[in-house]
């Protein structure tokens, strides 16, 4: 069933990010700065209370459900990918991959993404090391494991942050083909958070808004 | 002189702001955490009894040798000393009372609590300080996982039950190996100071071992985990944090035991 991801007008200090939305399959850029990016996942992240009128919501719309920001369903089904924040470092790489399920009380989708762990480590290359704790790892790391957990989720959508910034070129292309290959697979709508309309990720975006900061917003027509 | 008097008034109100704050900041961290450790639905998540188990075993299973260790110590001088001390004034039914008021009810519950402050409080409030500092909390709200649910609540209900428990062993070992070891250098029986704690020893202090027990670590605890949760982004106040919280909590402790003997001492 096609879902689609809303939210509401985001007012950050004298920043203003319009209210927009993300359908199934559709590739959407939101271009802001980094600081603007960090807060507006974290109020995705929060639980949005409905009753209060001021209150900024987010929210996925399947059919006729709702599933609010800050809930479980809404967790399963929105999937995400943050610079450089990939990683529990105190859990193995297996366990990373598999912590929303261990967490959500689900136990037939914990056992379905068991039994894929092993196709979608194949996948990232990391097959040998899933045991192996986390730690401090590199940036292609962080990203390849936020990449694995989403392939085990199957989210409707994907928001997406610049994740590939800092890698080194065989990494970048590495990733590159491993994350165009996922995408495919997924067929995931994407909402991508980039500080430049210049980004070169190479996907062929829907739309792009992008967010000034004296509260004025732009939207084009076409991404690249 | 007047205005000597203003900057005196301000520093001593944004004190008092800043004290009000951060009670109300610790209480609201607590009673979240309490909300969602005793709806128990932690019980059925493998991720967050995973976590309860790795601190229970860091803090109660690798903390029992100094315990023990410290406990022996701890019991053979206590013991010495007081059956000394009975002796010397010809009393014997004192060593039940003092090894019951001074080891069972003070020594033993601060002591525990010393000890996995300097062991697991500072670990504690680094682990957490370095997860704030890596950005986990914001990974583990991207996957919907409640911090207070995942990381805080499993440390807070590990170093409580722990630190009951290690009051338990401490007082047992003390008291046993404490009397066993003095019994074999000393002129007096290892069964007739065993009746003699017994006793000296009323339910009332069994219980007063039991809220000390459990109270001491869990204030301590929440402490640690206040200041772990306020590191925010700056891996070189890890150090402070772990210091304040370790001295903050001991402060607490010293505190709540003074005002346990006040209402003691009123009732």
């Amino acid at each position: 069933m096609n879902s689609i991801l809303f939210w509401h007008e985001l007012h950050l200090g004298h920043t203003l990010i319009p209210s927009s939305q993300v359908k199934h399959g559709e590739f959407v850029r939101l271009v802001m700065n980094y600081p603007c990016q960090y807060a507006f996942m974290q109020h995705m992240f929060s639980p949005c209370d409905e009753s209060s009128a001021n209150s900024w919501c987010m929210w996925l719309q399947t059919g006729a459900d709702r599933h609010m920001s800050g809930s479980r369903e809404f967790s399963m089904s929105v999937g995400s990918m943050i610079r450089h924040r990939g990683l529990i470092a105190n859990l193995s790489l297996r366990e990373n991959l598999l912590l929303p399920f261990l967490y959500h009380e689900d136990q037939q989708r914990l056992e379905q993404a068991t039994d894929e762990l092993t196709n979608v480590a194949g996948i990232l290359g990391i097959t040998t090391a899933l045991d192996e704790k986390a730690g401090e790892r590199t940036t292609f790391t962080h990203a390849l494991i936020s990449l694995g957990r989403c392939l085990l989720i199957k989210p409707a959508i994907i928001v997406a942050q610049e994740v590939h910034i800092g890698m080194p070129p065989e990494h970048l292309e590495q990733f590159k083909d491993i994350s165009m290959h996922a995408l495919q697979r997924l067929g995931s709508g994407l909402l991508y958070l980039t500080a430049s309309p210049d980004e070169g990720s190479g996907l062929n975006y829907a739309r792009t808004l992008t967010v000034a900061s004296n509260k004025q917003s732009m939207q084009s027509g076409k991404g690249e | 002189m007047i205005h000597q008097l203003h900057s005196r008034a301000d520093q001593l109100g944004s004190l008092a702001l800043h004290l009000f704050s951060e009670i109300h900041r610790i209480f609201q961290m607590t009673t979240s955490m309490m909300s969602v450790g005793l709806r128990m639905s932690w019980l059925s998540k493998p991720a967050v009894t995973n976590i309860v188990f790795r601190q229970i075993y860091f803090t109660g299973v690798q903390g029992l040798p100094w315990v023990i260790l410290v406990a022996l110590g701890v019991g053979v001088l206590a013991v010495y000393n007081i059956v000394d001390f009975a002796k010397s004034i010809q009393d014997m039914s004192l060593i039940g009372r003092l090894i019951s008021s001074l080891l069972v009810n003070e020594v033993a519950p601060l002591i525990v609590t010393i000890l996995l402050l300097s062991r697991s409080g500072v670990a504690m409030v680094t682990e957490l300080g370095t997860m704030h500092v890596r950005g986990e909390d914001l990974t583990l709200r991207s996957m919907g996982i409640s911090v207070q649910e995942y990381l805080l609540w499993p440390r807070l209900m590990a170093f409580t039950l722990c630190g009951l428990i290690l009051t338990f062993v401490f007082v047992f070992v003390s008291i046993w190996l404490g009397g066993l070891l003095v019994s074999l250098s000393y002129e007096i029986n290892f069964i007739d100071f065993l009746i003699e704690v017994r006793r000296g020893t009323s339910f009332n202090e069994i219980l007063m071992l039991i809220l000390k027990g459990s109270l001491y670590p869990m204030l301590s605890a929440i402490m640690l985990l206040n200041r772990g949760c306020r590191v925010g982004r700056e891996p070189n106040l890890i150090p402070v944090h772990a210091t304040q919280g370790v001295l903050g909590a001991l402060m607490l402790i010293l505190m709540s035991d003074a005002i346990i003997a006040i209402i003691q001492g009123l009732s």
